[in-house]
């Protein structure tokens, strides 16, 4: 699938804020977002203790309540989320490091570009779900196949945007390093990559997102631990509130994660602040 | 290593035939070689030949697998399952969009669950779909449908919160009613924006509609290949299933593309970005 | 290439005009160029500058006028090294012109200034290859940012500062080099006219302080006889030199004073014919600062 649209994370917008709302004060922007959680909540309160659906299905609030407070007391949700982010982080790192090199080297590199260019946007068609068959048959299933698939996912990502940040550095900015004649290093230090700094973080952001994705994905299907894991197994138990308590997790970590990103570009490019406004 | 970055390039230079032809073969070098080693490594058994099919194989199995065009019904479920969806919640997204974008106050009571809504990974839902709609057909094209309408819903929204002040405050100068403005203001000016979350919607279906069937076993489609192969450790099916995947998601985004290109045909191409 | 990289930091000291007298104070001649670029999609190409003869004296103020298409930028860009594809010659001092040089300073006509740098920094951007000692280079940075009156600036970025103070970054970036040649391109077009006077009338002080020769090139008629010692005036298709006039005024000069009004008048009718000379301006003012920066946001 040509995650190439998406990749350029151009599609989906990371503001620096996403809870950032109108000009209303803080404590009134925070209560009016809270009105429709509640009201959900509400709502399946009395969907349950007026048996609109039956409990199997449906279990109360109180019961996903007390599921959460028993697997927070337990330990066990800690092990799983554990589980679940030691696994990011180190296919993250793995992958962004790799998709940085290669970014960078046919960004600056029109022959480099050449040369890897057919075969990396071929595997760029395929998405990480087409890879998992592939990588259960050759790999196996087991650790080993999670890493390289989560890295994958982020490698792409990092390295489109790299590419593409340095190759639309503006022209009109390289010609002031060439009127002072900075050297290649001076260049690459001082204009080309500030200049792509913006960019680079959109893939590095964005191959996060999607290799947070991509380990729920694999975790339904592989392993004995980890968020996916507790899915599935809540749903082959019948364990709504299992699986309740791992959807929230999981976005509230993957929000999590996005945000310590998001403010660790803000540090990268603070001289962009007032940029977007004007 | 060059650094056509810090050359001189107001313009394209064109290079000779020659240049053309080298750059051309400079190309096709890795391709090739990847192809030539697959092909040495099967011939000559450095790899598993249990797992690994040769590229012939791989060819004869597309024809095998083809030959009541099985392939094509395949494809086909697949495509309809992913529209159906696609339909389904891309148009929920657009409305939803719609009334955030439109009134600060929808906006301030639905967007913070809508962001944290999107942050959880799309297949974190299955388990929940599949209890409350069983593993049928429903359950599938809501899951798709999933997929397109986060897209939809925050490119709409964001569009039409980034209309430009001086726009607004030009329709309100030559007193627009809600009607105009939104006709002659706020749509064209949120257009690029909707068809960019349109067209991401069509690519994460595709992926969705895949998914979904790999996941909830679904008879013939494009997931069904793709689990049938790895689960009778037929790597050749599977690269069966890549193929027909990636290449629908090729021609998905650049059909997306074109359509969002012939759309906005009149502006400057900063607004396609 | 007239600069060579040797110079010594005790003859850099900043603020010593005599600097390098070989290259520098050689006499800048262009004989017969031309450039023409690639026409879009169509055969044949496009004639920028045809024909152009000019020699420039060092240490003179040359302003260089004309609408626009007439090729005052193209002319500025092949004099800075920065495009080297033309016909014809341009020389330095006998030394033919090939790439940029520290030699000659550039001030863009859109700034240029780079966002993520302090307005210090993006003046010390211009001497990474200067061969000062760190130390000098502090102090070289510091006196332009006096000379240019922006020492409580210096750890502003570029997008808090206002048009005209990102103006005089961009000019004390274009001189830190201490420069034999200063090449300016339309340098206050974005600016209102109060503050385009002023900045104006501080230009030819730097100019007389340093020494340096100065080519302006602008489509402001008042601003060109303002400043420069002599004023060509271009005329588009094919750019080429329509008239040279020599502005025998002192300086400083004022704008009220009747010979200026009639220097103005006479170069304004090249353009218009006489009914209309009143229109100061050959073409709108450059581009809107707000438009410089949305093409670096895209």
């Amino acid at each position: 699938m040509s995650r190439s649209a998406l990749a350029s994370g151009s599609s989906i917008r990371f503001s620096p804020r996403p809870f950032a709302a109108g000009r209303a004060p803080a404590p009134v922007r925070i209560l009016a977002g809270l009105v429709l959680p509640s009201a959900l909540l509400l709502l399946w309160h009395n969907a349950s203790t007026r048996g609109w659906a039956p409990p199997q299905i449906l279990p109360a609030p109180a019961v996903a309540w007390s599921s959460f407070l028993d697997l927070l007391a337990s330990g066990d949700l800690r092990t799983h989320v554990q589980a679940s982010l030691i696994r990011v982080l180190i296919s993250f790192a793995l992958g962004s490091a790799a998709g940085l090199a290669l970014g960078l080297a046919m960004g600056l590199s029109r022959r480099l570009d050449d040369l890897f260019g057919a075969v990396f946007h071929g595997i760029n068609q395929v998405p990480t779900l087409g890879w998992l068959p592939v990588l259960i048959v050759v790999v196996g299933i087991n650790d080993r196949l999670t890493h390289i698939l989560i890295a994958q996912a982020v490698f792409v990502s990092v390295a489109i945007n790299t590419q593409r940040g340095i190759r639309q550095v503006p022209e009109r900015l390289v010609e002031v390093a060439r009127a002072y004649r900075l050297s290649r290093t001076q260049s690459l230090r001082k204009v080309v990559l500030p200049a792509a700094v913006p960019q680079i973080f959109t893939g590095i952001r964005f191959g996060l997102a999607n290799g947070w994705a991509s380990l729920v994905v694999v975790e339904l299907l592989v392993g004995s631990e980890g968020l996916g894991y507790l899915m599935s197994w809540g749903r082959q138990a019948f364990q709504l509130d299992l699986v309740l308590v791992a959807i929230v997790a999981v976005g509230i970590i993957g929000w999590i994660l996005d945000a310590g990103l998001a403010r660790l570009e803000g540090t990268f490019t603070a001289w962009r602040t007032g940029e977007a406004a004007a | 290593m060059t650094f056509p970055m810090l050359q001189k390039s107001l313009h394209k230079r064109r290079g000779s035939a020659g240049a053309e032809i080298r750059r051309w073969l400079w190309k096709s070098i890795l391709p090739a070689s990847i192809l030539a080693f697959w092909a040495l490594a099967t011939r000559f058994h450095w790899v598993d030949r249990k797992i690994w099919a040769s590229p012939a194989q791989v060819w004869q199995a597309t024809l095998g697998l083809n030959r009541d065009g099985f392939l094509w019904l395949a494809l086909g479920e697949s495509l309809l399952r992913d529209l159906a969806g696609f339909l389904l919640g891309a148009a929920a997204g657009l409305a939803a969009g719609g009334v955030l974008g439109w009134s600060p106050w929808a906006y301030r009571l639905g967007a913070p669950t809508l962001h944290f809504l999107k942050a959880i990974a799309i297949f974190a839902w299955i388990p929940l779909l599949t209890m409350v709609f069983g593993i049928g057909e429903a359950s599938k094209i809501v899951f798709i449908a999933l997929a397109a309408f986060y897209p939809a819903a925050l490119n709409t929204l964001e569009g039409i919160r980034s209309v430009p002040k001086s726009q607004l405050e030009l329709a309100r100068a030559y007193r627009l009613d809600p009607w105009q403005r939104l006709r002659k203001v706020i749509l064209p000016s949120a257009l690029p924006s909707i068809l960019t979350g349109v067209q991401v919607a069509l690519i994460l279906t595709w992926l969705a509609t895949v998914g979904v069937e790999y996941f909830m076993s679904a008879g013939p489609s494009v997931g069904g290949i793709l689990l049938n192969g790895a689960e009778s450790f037929h790597l050749e099916i599977v690269f069966i299933g890549i193929i027909l995947l990636g290449s629908v998601g090729f021609a998905l985004n650049q059909g997306a593309h074109a359509l969002g290109r012939r759309l906005l045909r009149h502006r400057p191409q900063t607004l396609k970005a | 290439m007239p600069w060579a990289g040797g110079f010594s930091a005790i003859d850099r000291k900043p603020l010593k005009p005599e600097v390098d007298i070989m290259t520098t104070k050689g006499i800048l001649e262009i004989r017969n160029l031309g450039k023409a670029f690639p026409a879009n999609g169509r055969k044949g190409s496009l004639q920028a500058l045809d024909g152009i003869n000019l020699s420039i004296r060092p240490g003179e103020f040359v302003s260089i006028v004309g609408g626009s298409g007439c090729g005052k930028s193209t002319l500025l860009r092949l004099i800075s090294g920065l495009d080297d594809e033309f016909q014809g010659e341009i020389s330095i001092g006998g030394a033919p012109v090939r790439g940029t040089s520290l030699d000659r300073g550039i001030v863009f006509q859109d700034l240029r200034l780079l966002p993520w740098l302090t307005a210090e920094a993006n003046i010390a951007l211009a001497l990474e290859n200067s061969g000062l000692s760190k130390a000098d280079k502090r102090q070289a940075v510091a006196e332009h940012l006096k000379l240019v009156g922006l020492e409580k600036f210096a750890q502003a970025y570029p997008h808090q500062l206002s048009g005209g103070m990102s103006q005089r970054v961009a000019i004390a970036r274009g001189l830190v080099n201490r420069p034999g040649l200063l090449l300016l391109d339309e340098p206050f077009g974005a600016l209102d006219a109060l503050t385009r006077s002023r900045l104006q009338a501080e230009l030819e002080r730097i100019w007389r302080e340093e020494g340096i020769t100065m080519i302006l090139v602008t489509h402001d008629v008042e601003e060109a006889v303002f400043l420069g010692d002599r004023v060509i005036v271009m005329e588009p298709g094919p750019g080429r030199i329509r008239r040279e006039l020599r502005i025998p005024l002192p300086r400083p000069r004022r704008r009220s004073d009747p010979r200026f009004l009639e220097i103005k008048e006479d170069i304004l009718r090249e353009f218009t014919g006489p009914e209309t000379a009143e229109a100061e301006s050959l073409e709108p003012a450059g581009r809107p600062l707000a438009e410089a920066r949305l093409d670096w946001a895209a």
